[in-house]
């Protein structure tokens, strides 16, 4: 089981390797690159002209380099004959059985793969597109195609090419044209605006309902249904029945047209046309049904079933950029603090003496310093250039510069109770160095408990994100965020959508992480396998 | 361990924390003991006041001779190029050399002369042949509720933190001014003045104060009080640096007649004299008689008297919370024109509610009287409710003419890489300032053609804001050497350098979605826009101290005429090292001579057509350099109002005087104590009205702007 898994991240990792040599992304753990991708600043890159993109991503790289390590290293120390403790597999059987714990790892595990398959389920740019003969593969690409590669003209032949559109305009033409594939998700989570929204509103016998309701409020008939935003004629109903001013709109959008209505009868003499056509032409124009309008924020319909957010992104896929910024940031953040946290610990609690003082005092001082004020303080000073840069890496960096303590208390504990043992002092007998004894004998008896810890981690660093970027000091615009969500939420309260699919979200990935949380605990309770007798 | 060597450190701890300790309390009992209420102790103030002035007026006179004699050095050997520039400069210094001239020329900054010093051949105005403001139907009474989104730190007028938001409502737009400009014809009009007149040199205007004006404790109002309001803001103990330069440079004199005439004498003739000399509120001398240098602390949460028509009283204040104003019930103008029909609520309270949609639903509720709902969320969403529908809430579109704010992109120049004109180019094609208008105000707001718009026939019609466009920006950006596009579908130099222009901001929702659309819009024409928004006024700060590349927001001009100096000649840009300047209005960092030439023209204009001439050549330079990314204009007021607050409606004025920002500015709004009963009852009951809802279009704009061509007045 294990050397599987760990000839797939061999393979993975190559895999990836060889599609970036080829200008080629790739999801999962080409995440890698994208991860570096997104950080703007010149670091992130080494110049190197042969390669795709003329700058190599070295931190993408460094990644895979250690997937793959870790995946020989799996394949290598796991042969056949290898098999974990019995204490290991007892712990892993007594998981297994807390059933709640292990179906909400179930669930994580495939909520990581599809946040991990990216742009495969969730992207405004197309996986295939087909034209006069030719294929693209524009999601998989680095390189953004401008829309004339597609036979796009005006203003959007420069502009990158909108699949979306390209797919509706292909469908509705009789011309010879082209295929688009595009994700199941076709709305990318950031930068990818829906303005309006139409909602179709029905006729009945003079009078015009919404559903089954009698309609009050604006209803417009628009130029184009792909763009709503452009007005041909809008009026006021109150109760189903035309009330109130109406105005139209020329194609320019300038307002030409004006009349008053009261209780579906025009009002005489409030008639005024000031277009190039005739009023009778410019009234009788056929063009759209009734529609009612909703901008951004929109409410739940056909296409965006959460609805959209205030900035008009698409909700469903704003809370899928959330959650694979949430899982990002755990990947960083985790190995991150744990690797500082445990090593801290393990010194602390094995050299002792003055050592031990000096950096106890040190994460007195640190725990007690309030750590979001000192995120904000930190977030406020640096500038925006620099967050935009530096993206995601920062704001985890210096969360987790305040974030690595909690642990170093319970590795000091376990490393002071070990060494005291007598197979350490049989292990320094035979010669073996401090090195040695640390890695070799003490850290894999210690570590297990800090094992239970990382589930509350990453619900921690979930609340930390959401919190910061609550407060509007956290991650640049372009990632996704749920705390903006909230925030948005409350700015909206006449959009409750917003607010309560962000809580909907948050509270069940915490839900989810701590019920995992609690398992591992349980599972790892001494109290469970040891007797005193 | 050695425990006493402990112990005699920690002694020396001990010791070391307490001295400073010790200090902090002998220094705060002395200073206790030092302060004695003093009172303003007026007389010995300007005595020492005007032999500040005077040595302060020939030091400056000494530094302006000097700069002059270096700019005539430098003109005799100046290149004929440069000739016209150093010539400008040496008549602007001339100017300035003038204005100091005649102020050594006076008595003293403060002078109390006799009524028999008063010129006798001047003439009288008073301006009562002004159109009336308000509605004859007003009737006082009643209670009008509305909110403050913080508490203000202080309700005093004067000193720190006084500069606070509540305080236009607590003071600026309730005061008494010694005389005011009328909001229609732009005219003087008598205030706490019953008349004035101008001198022959055009510097002077003498106010005569009226009898009857009495402060809000009933005490009357006198000459000494318009020197008060100077003292007051000029003491040492009064933390206003604004005042203290503002009256040291702008006046030349203050000099009571006796205890009803006062003179107030400028610098340099200014047309509109009257108002600029008399534009401010006399203070109450008696209430300062124990004035001292905790006076601040004192007075956190006084109101001192005012001639104005309401007043803040020690119990209507609930600190948090709540401010309520109270209608002065015998005010001394209260059945003066121009005042009979206005400020006409008994009670205006101020509730304090930190969160706007939480006023919003309060104001549903029927807890607040008046609410703004020109955003169209507010008034296409959010206003259809019910209560519309049923005709208790009221909804009025006001077309006010004050100048149109300017939202848009302020670049500074300064900055790489905006230094390249052709930068600025493809970013004024890259802001896709139509898409903001169409979606985030739903078509309610208009592109803004250019920088200075809504100012009759000084804004140049020929000047317009450049159409969002893909292609054209991308040309200029290449022309800047910005061709190859990135993974992320930015544009990049030779050098790999993506295109990057960091846009500052204040927070808000409102600013996120104009500047989320500005960005997203961008990204397709290659420029990546870096949002930054500051809390408060960080960015403002920021772009005052030159330090941003693109700020997003208005500056609003005070009608009648726009200001270019500020904003664009080169001494307000660098210094004479060559350094940028800070907290100046020049944002954009241009220096350049020909607008230096223009804005000088402008603001030396002698009649309108000069005005008019060079401010449509400065506002093509702006277009034409793209200085200023024009953003979007609203040209209307939308309120939502509960039926028993009744707007003015009279052949003089329509809902409120038409400068006004806010629908409640001007108070000529009443309300209707026998509706608001009708109302509530029928809101119980069930009965409803007739939906109302009404359009109110400008009409006095075209009209100022015809009469003031005319005459050619400023």
């Amino acid at each position: 089981m294990a050397k599987i898994v760990g000839w797939i991240l061999i393979l993975l990792a190559t895999l990836a390797g060889v599609l970036e040599w080829c200008g080629l992304r790739m999801p999962f753990i080409g995440g890698a690159f994208e991860l570096n991708r997104q950080q703007s600043g010149g670091i992130w890159f080494i110049p190197f002209e042969s390669y795709p993109g003329g700058k190599v991503p070295w931190v993408g790289w460094l990644c895979l380099l250690l997937i793959w390590i870790a995946g020989a290293w799996i394949v290598s120390s796991f042969s056949g004959k290898t098999k974990f403790s019995p204490l290991t597999l007892r712990r892993m059987k007594r998981f297994r059985e807390i059933k709640r714990g292990y179906y909400s790892l179930v669930i994580l595990l495939v909520l990581a793969f599809l946040a991990a398959l990216d742009f495969i389920v969730v992207g405004n740019e197309a996986l295939f597109v087909r034209y006069k003969g030719k294929s693209y593969f524009p999601a998989f690409t680095t390189v953004v195609e401008s829309g004339n590669v597609f036979g796009l003209g005006g203003d959007d032949a420069e502009a990158p090419a909108n699949y979306r559109d390209l797919k509706k305009n292909w469908k509705n033409s009789d011309e010879e044209t082209g295929y688009v594939l595009l994700p199941p998700l076709c709305y990318a989570s950031t930068l990818d605006r829906i303005s309006v929204t139409a909602v179709e509103l029905r006729q009945d016998g003079g009078l015009l309902y919404q559903g089954r309701r009698l309609y009050s409020g604006y209803a417009t008939r628009v130029y184009d249904l792909e763009s709503p935003e452009r007005k041909y004629l809008n009026f006021r109903y109150r109760d189903g029945l035309l009330d109130g001013k109406g105005e139209g709109f020329d194609e320019e959008g300038n307002s030409v047209y004006s009349v008053v209505y009261r209780e579906g009868v025009k009002q005489e003499g409030t008639e005024v046309y000031s277009g190039d056509e005739t009023m009778v032409r410019f009234l009788s124009k056929d063009i759209s049904d009734l529609y009612r309008l909703n901008y951004a924020p929109a409410p739940p319909s056909r296409d965006h079933w959460l609805g959209t957010t205030a900035l008009g992104y698409d909700l469903l896929a704003y809370l899928y950029g959330g959650l694979q910024v949430n899982f990002q940031a755990a990947l960083i953040y985790i190995p991150l603090i744990y690797l500082v946290g445990v090593s801290i610990g393990l010194l602390m609690g094995y050299f002792g003496g003055i050592f031990d003082l000096i950096v106890q005092r040190l994460i007195e001082i640190l725990s007690n310093i309030p750590m979001l004020f000192v995120v904000i303080i930190l977030a406020q000073a640096i500038g925006q250039e620099l967050k935009d840069s530096f993206g995601l890496y920062l704001i985890v960096g210096i969360l987790a510069f305040f974030g690595w303590m909690g642990m170093t208390y319970l590795m000091r504990t376990a490393a002071l109770r070990e060494k005291a043992r007598d197979y350490v002092a049989a292990a320094r007998v035979m010669g073996a160095s401090t090195p040695r004894i640390l890695i070799k004998h003490l850290f894999p008896n210690s570590i297990a408990i800090v094992v239970t810890l990382v589930p509350f981690s990453v619900s921690s660093i979930v609340m930390s994100l959401t919190a910061l970027d609550y407060l509007g000091f956290g991650l640049p615009d372009r990632y996704a965020s749920w705390g903006r969500l909230l925030k948005e939420g409350i700015q909206y309260l006449s959009a409750p959508w917003l607010s309560v699919s962000a809580f909907m979200v948050l509270f069940l990935l915490l839900v989810l992480v701590t019920f995992v949380g609690e398992a591992v605990r349980e599972a790892f309770d001494p109290k469970k396998f040891s007797y005193f007798r | 361990m050695n425990f006493s060597f402990l112990k005699s450190k920690l002694l020396w701890v001990v010791l070391v924390l307490s001295l400073p300790t010790t200090l902090l309390f002998t220094s705060c009992k002395r200073r206790g003991s030092e302060v004695g209420k003093t009172g303003l102790n007026s007389q010995a103030f300007y005595k020492r006041y005007n032999k500040y002035v005077s040595e302060w007026l020939a030091k400056e006179k000494g530094a302006i001779n000097k700069q002059l004699s270096e700019a005539r050095a430098r003109l005799a050997e100046a290149e004929p190029e440069q000739q016209e520039t150093l010539s400008n400069e040496i008549k602007g210094l001339e100017r300035e050399l003038e204005k100091f001239i005649f102020r050594q020329s006076l008595e003293g900054f403060f002078v109390e002369g006799e009524e028999s010093e008063i010129p006798t051949d001047l003439v009288w105005q008073n301006g009562m042949e002004q159109p009336d403001i308000g509605d004859s139907r007003a009737k006082k009474g009643g209670k009008m509720r509305y909110f403050w989104l913080a508490f203000p730190p202080t309700i005093r007028q004067i000193g720190s933190n006084s500069n606070n938001g509540s305080r236009g409502d607590l003071y600026d737009n309730v005061e008494m001014y010694l005389v005011f400009l009328h909001p229609e014809t732009n005219a003087i009009i008598p205030g706490v003045a019953k008349e004035w007149a101008e001198s022959s040199d055009g510097r002077t205007v003498y106010f005569r104060i009226d009898p009857e004006a009495r402060f809000n404790d009933g005490h009357p109002v006198d000459s000494e009080d318009v020197l008060t309001w100077a003292r007051l803001r000029l003491d040492d103990a009064v933390n206003s640096i604004f005042y203290k330069q503002y009256i040291r440079e702008q006046f030349a004199q203050f000099k009571s007649f006796g205890p009803n005439v006062v003179a107030v004498t400028l610098p340099e003739p200014k047309p509109l004299l009257p108002y600029y000399c008399g534009a401010f509120a006399p203070a109450a001398t008696h209430f300062y008689s124990d004035f001292s240098a905790d006076f601040e602390e004192r007075q956190q949460w006084v109101m001192a008297p005012t001639a104005g028509p309401y007043h803040v009283g020690e119990k209507d204040i609930v600190k948090g919370s709540l401010i309520s104003q109270h209608r002065v019930q015998d005010w001394w103008a209260k059945d003066l024109k121009f005042y009979r029909y206005r400020f006409n609520a008994d009670v205006i309270e101020w509730h304090v509610i930190l969160e706007l949609n939480k006023a919003w639903e309060l104001f549903r509720a029927g807890e607040l009287d008046y609410f703004p709902i020109t955003g169209p969320s507010y008034y296409y969403d959010k206003s259809e409710m019910p209560a519309v529908y049923d005709g208790y809430v009221e909804r009025r579109t006001w077309y006010n003419q004050y100048p149109r704010i300017p939202w848009g992109l302020y670049l500074n120049t300064a900055e790489a890489p905006l230094d390249n004109a052709d930068i600025r180019r493809g970013i004024a094609y890259a802001a896709n300032f139509e898409a903001v208008c169409k979606t985030k105000f739903r078509g309610d707001a208009q592109r803004l053609q250019g920088f200075t718009q809504g100012y009759g026939e000084i804004t140049n019609p020929e000047v317009s804001a450049r159409p969002y466009s893909v292609r054209q920006a991308k040309e200029a950006f290449a022309r800047a050497g910005y061709t190859k596009l990135n993974s992320d579908g930015f544009l990049e130099n030779a050098q790999g350098k993506q295109l990057q222009v960091t846009i500052i901001s204040r927070d808000g929702s409102d600013y996120r979605d104009i500047l989320g659309i500005i960005k997203e819009e961008g990204k397709r024409a290659g420029i990546d826009f870096i949002l930054d928004f500051m809390p408060g006024s960080g960015s403002y700060l920021k772009a005052c101290k030159k330090e941003h590349q693109a700020y997003f927001s208005a500056w609003t001009f005070t009608p009648p005429t726009p200001a270019y100096y500020e904003y664009f000649h080169s001494r307000n840009a660098y210094d004479d090292k060559g350094t940028l300047k800070e907290q100046t209005n020049n944002v954009f960092s241009y220096a350049e001579p020909e607008m230096d030439r223009l804005t000088e023209n402008y603001r030396n204009a002698r009649n309108y057509g000069e005005l008019v001439e060079n401010g449509h050549r400065i506002q093509e330079i702006v277009a034409e350099k793209d200085l200023f990314i024009p953003g979007y204009t609203i040209p209307f007021t939308r309120f939502a109002s509960w039926r028993w607050v009744q707007w003015a409606d009279s052949e003089t004025t329509q809902v409120a005087p038409p400068q006004s920002y806010r629908a409640i500015e001007g108070y000529c709004y009443w309300i209707d104590d026998e509706i608001k009963k009708e109302t509530l009852e029928a809101k119980a009951s069930g009965k409803t009205f007739d939906e109302y809802e009404r359009e109110y279009f400008d009409k006095w704009w075209e009209k100022l702007a015809k009469a003031r061509a005319q005459k050619g007045q400023l």
